[in-house]
């Protein structure tokens, strides 16, 4: 059975721990997930909700909110954040890593090398963005 | 959170132990040890990785920054004990070929 869970924040450096938080209730209730499908899954939430604190322009006077959704279906951890910032404007087919010793410019490299399926639309006012790894077969 | 143990060896070393979350509230503050460190003439310089939760770009961004610095100050900056997450975004991220990391703090110099 899907397991679901959601946070509404403000997007502001401090939500990151609670996002940590929500990820972990996500791997506390299937001690089965592999290490690395956590890791690699819980590296790219984190980046795209860094992308949206770090470079997210509010399109109101209101500070910018998020909501971020997380599924567990047991073949598939899946993450879908929305925000109502101004379009985030970015293409992901482009999203390259930068120079080994560049200081800048990882973030949403590295959240697509960690996934296997990372995606980011412009719905009506929001931005929406997915992502997707597929869990490892267990191995018995 | 994120706490800084900083240790100056006898040897000349600096250790920097980061105990919680490297990320884009913590790498500023990394920054600032390694500036430190670097000001009082330590420019052989560890990251004790062991106590470190997990690394997001800022802090390997941070950790390219105090690698530059170290060695425009003719030292070196080294990464030891890395935790399963550090490791796989070195990987991720090619830069385990310039932070590479050893397995342990008296390993690095």
């Amino acid at each position: 059975m899907a397991m679901g869970y959601e946070l509404k924040d403000a997007a502001e450096p401090q939500s990151l721990d609670r996002i940590h938080d929500l990820l972990q209730r996500m791997w506390d209730e299937d001690p089965a997930v592999d290490l690395m499908d956590r890791i690699r899954f819980e590296t790219a939430v984190i980046e795209v909700a860094s992308n949206i604190i770090e470079h997210g322009t509010a399109a109101t006077a209101e500070p910018i909110q998020f909501r971020l959704e997380l599924e567990n279906t047991g073949e598939r951890l899946c993450a879908q954040f929305q925000d109502n910032a101004r379009p985030a404007g970015v293409d992901l087919s482009s999203a390259a890593m930068p120079a080994d010793m560049s200081e800048s410019g990882r973030g949403l490299a590295l959240a697509k090398v960690a996934l296997d399926q990372f995606a980011y639309e412009r719905d009506g006012s929001s931005n929406r963005w997915t992502l997707v790894c597929r869990r490892s077969a267990a191995v018995d | 959170m994120i706490d800084f143990q900083v240790d100056r060896r006898e040897d000349g070393v600096g250790v920097i132990r980061p105990v919680g979350r490297l990320n884009m509230v913590a790498a500023p503050r990394l920054g600032t040890v390694v500036g430190e460190l670097l000001d009082d003439g330590v420019i052989r310089l560890v990251v004790d990785l062991s106590g470190t939760d997990f690394v997001d770009s800022s802090g390997l961004g941070a950790l390219i920054s105090g690698l530059k610095k170290a060695r425009q100050a003719g030292g070196d900056l080294r990464l030891a004990s890395p935790t399963a997450q550090i490791t796989a975004v070195l990987e991720l991220t090619n830069l385990n070929k310039v932070l590479k990391p050893v397995a342990t703090v008296q390993d690095a110099f």
